[in-house]
């Protein structure tokens, strides 16, 4: 078992640029990432944003943007408020012509000991699941009619 | 102090000791002739895994071997397979965003 670390890819039919403004523009994070008060991709910039199950406790995850490649790489910390931790975030784009492949890596998933146990035990995955698989697809869903 | 499956992986040698057993159950002596590490070090994660109920001693004749108990691992990896489903979800809504933004333009391709 190595360090825990989750990583998935996706490969849009959208250039480079796209992309990248959709995942650092504070006002196109909003449509489909978090309500954030404020985003900047600059090295040293810190932002927050309250997450969690529906019904269930929610986390405050509190974020530092650590390095910044314009137009192809953005990582930040994630940590929780008062919970020990931290792991980072790291988003990288290839550009293929007209398609963009965006690569996350989320590292350091190792290091919330005993969160997990939390989070099973506010059976944070039902919560959590029913955010992405009801409450976003239907918010989407809607923005589409 | 706490003992839980998240406090044991949470030592890069302890996570090793789990890799080695994930393949085959070994004694102390052959867990600790693998790492640098003085006998008394390894004996103590191993101590840890084992409170933490990832490993269990099973005794075969006048050998103790140290196995790896599987079902306690899938807590960690449900743990980690939530973050997968969280950024396999949020890639998906960015997907369907980035279509949309660029579908301005009428074009005839499927919705």
């Amino acid at each position: 078992m190595k360090a825990e670390q989750v990583v998935v890819e996706k490969t849009f039919n959208a250039p480079a640029d796209k992309v990248w403004s959709a995942i650092t523009d504070l006002n196109e994070m909003k449509n489909w990432y978090f309500q954030l008060e404020n985003f900047k991709p600059e090295v040293g910039f810190k932002f927050d944003f309250m997450g969690g199950p529906e019904d269930g406790k929610q986390y405050l995850h509190l974020c530092e943007v650590t390095e910044v490649i314009e137009g192809k790489k953005i990582a930040y910390s994630w940590r929780y408020d008062n919970y020990p931790g931290n792991s980072l975030v790291c988003w990288e784009l290839i550009g293929k012509g007209e398609q963009t492949l965006l690569r996350i890596t989320h590292t350091g998933l190792e290091s919330f000991v005993g969160i997990g146990a939390e989070f099973e035990k506010s059976s944070f995955n039902e919560g959590w699941n029913y955010f992405l698989y009801t409450a976003l697809k239907n918010y989407l869903d809607t923005e589409e009619s | 102090m706490r003992r839980d499956v998240f406090q044991a992986i949470a030592d890069p040698t302890r996570r090793e000791i789990i890799n080695l057993l994930a393949s085959q159950s070994l004694n102390l002596s052959a867990i600790a002739d693998k790492f640098e590490m003085s006998r008394p070090a390894i004996s103590q994660h191993v101590k840890i895994l084992i409170e933490c109920d990832l490993i269990a001693i099973k005794k075969e004749g006048r050998e103790r071997y140290c196995e790896v108990k599987f079902e306690k691992l899938n807590e960690v990896s449900k743990w980690v397979e939530q973050y997968r489903t969280f950024w396999t979800n949020k890639l998906d809504a960015l997907d369907n965003y980035l279509s949309e933004k660029t579908e301005v333009k009428p074009k005839t391709n499927k919705k």
